[in-house]
């Protein structure tokens, strides 16, 4: 390395040190696995050259959901209805600022006998920038939902998750918001014809601002995609880098197989509060032996989950050992509307008790704006 | 040692003993596990066809699939139902928000483009 270059680490690296984010250790990691990378992103360059022939358009979209839950827990009655609007507006083809806000309504009988009160949460799930750099390279800057594991970024929106509950173990890495304020890269590391390797790296700051509150961490998550079979596994990390200064680790696969209908998901976290998995499988009956056509539109679920607290648990787990059975039973109207009921019984040492959800989901795309039609 | 340690783990399990019942699950668990690997090895993928949606339904014999197509259906059917209707002109925005998402490249993105939004 010449003098030059040693100067210029030296000076990013005692930069970098002067916000005190990430100790040397880490910083060392985060470079080697940033300079691994760039043959990588050099190679990419030749993608760029794909011809477009499309009709597709860029104009700002309004997305997202609604969705209302009866909730039944331990025999108290929750009304839960919801509207999660997710706003898109690309800058080019390259630049995206994107943005999820939550808006939950939360009511219950007043001394379980009286009228419904309550009142409406408002939360903002994310709010980042998104920048298309490379074929292999992207970066998103902002506050972004914390990339661990598989349920946190991919299953949690009420459209998508299979089961209404989120799994016993979801506060592990994610505890208190499931989002940071900073800036990641992500992408696939590398794009073989029978496997991609995908990658993120994220570094974040301490925030007090409200609704936008994180804690100081980095972390990252590395997966390996096989697109024949479908199948899918990772590992992610996150260390906080305040307070106690704790590791989070998940392990995580996803299963599709192209010869039956069923997919498969499961996930282990664990950190110094607890450890725990969550395993579930969902069911299609494509060729039902009685009407088909409208069992097709049916999906069976079960999802095992079970915690092991540590050191007196807490921090958004709970402080005894956890297991819960879920089963549930969706159907879809249509690929935006759909009916969902779930059961679960949640096994305790201090008393079990039922969890019922039962309700529908409706998921919107609007254009805001006129665009290319087609 | 307990006497019930030397029962076979399906006696265990049905005499209601919470450790062995967990051996049994975990076990029970593993070798599904495997048998699903397994499975993956020797069988050889088809490739997946028309309908995925979260439920993952079975890929059909297909004679061959469009690029995006079949990059829908490996990656964006894992979590999506296909969209019934898709207006062309929110296409970019959305496959320029799944890119993200689903970090795929630039080539997949542009396969996909043309696939919803030909």
């Amino acid at each position: 390395m010449t003098r030059y270059s040693q100067s210029i680490a030296k000076n990013i690296e005692s930069a970098w040190f002067a916000i005190g984010a990430l100790p040397r250790p880490v910083f060392a990691c985060l470079v080697a696995v940033l300079w691994s990378l760039l043959p990588f992103a050099a190679c990419a360059q030749s993608d760029q050259n794909v011809p477009e022939h499309s009709s597709a358009g860029y104009t700002p979209v309004l997305s997202g959901a609604f969705a209302y839950i009866q909730n039944t827990n331990g025999g108290v009655q929750s009304l839960v209805p919801q509207i999660n609007p997710l706003l898109l507006v690309p800058m080019g083809h390259s630049v995206l600022l994107e943005s999820r806000v939550e808006f939950t309504g939360f009511f219950q009988r007043e001394d379980q006998t009286g009228p419904y009160a309550g009142k409406v949460l408002k939360t903002v799930d994310y709010a980042q920038l998104d920048w298309l750099a490379d074929s292999h390279v992207m970066a998103a800057a902002g506050y972004y939902i914390i990339p661990f594991g598989l349920f946190s970024e991919r299953e949690s929106p009420v459209w998508i998750r299979n089961l209404q509950n989120d799994p016993i173990t979801y506060a592990i890495a994610t505890h208190p918001d499931g989002a940071a304020d900073g800036f990641q890269l992500r992408g696939a590391a590398a794009t073989l014809p029978f496997a991609s390797i995908q990658y993120t790296a994220y570094v974040s700051a301490h925030s007090n601002v409200n609704e936008l509150q994180s804690a100081r961490s980095s972390g990252g998550d590395v997966s390996i995609y096989f697109p024949s079979p479908r199948f899918e596994t990772g590992f992610s990390y996150r260390r906080t880098l305040e307070g106690n200064q704790i590791n989070n680790e998940a392990a995580y696969l996803s299963w599709q197989p192209n010869s039956v209908s069923l997919d498969l998901k499961a996930e282990y976290d664990n950190n110094h509060y607890g450890q725990g998995y969550w395993i579930e499988a969902a069911h299609v009956p494509q060729h039902f032996f009685i009407a088909p056509d409208f069992f097709h539109h049916f999906q069976g679920v079960a999802r095992m989950e079970q915690l092991v607290v540590r050191n007196g648990g807490g921090n958004g787990l709970a402080t005894v050992n956890e297991e819960r059975p879920v089963f549930g039973l969706n159907y879809l109207i249509r690929d935006d509307w759909r009916f969902v009921a779930n059961y679960g019984r949640l096994l305790t040492k201090n008393g079990n008790s039922n969890q019922w959800n039962f309700g529908f989901t409706y998921r919107f795309i609007w254009p805001l704006w006129p665009g290319k039609k087609s | 040692m307990e006497l019930w340690i030397h029962l076979p783990l399906y006696l265990a399990f049905m005499a209601g003993k919470k450790v062995m019942r967990r051996m049994f699950i975990g076990q029970l668990a593993g070798m599904l596990l495997a048998c699903g690997i397994c499975a993956v090895a020797i069988f050889p993928a088809t490739p997946p066809a028309a309908a995925s949606a979260s439920g993952a339904p079975p890929a059909k014999a297909a004679p061959a699939l469009d690029p995006g197509e079949k990059i829908f259906e490996q990656n964006c059917a894992r979590c999506h139902v296909p969209p019934m209707s898709f207006s062309p002109r929110v296409t970019g925005t959305i496959i320029a928000h799944m890119r993200m998402r689903a970090r795929l490249t630039r080539k997949e993105e542009l396969q996909l483009l043309k696939y919803l939004a030909p």
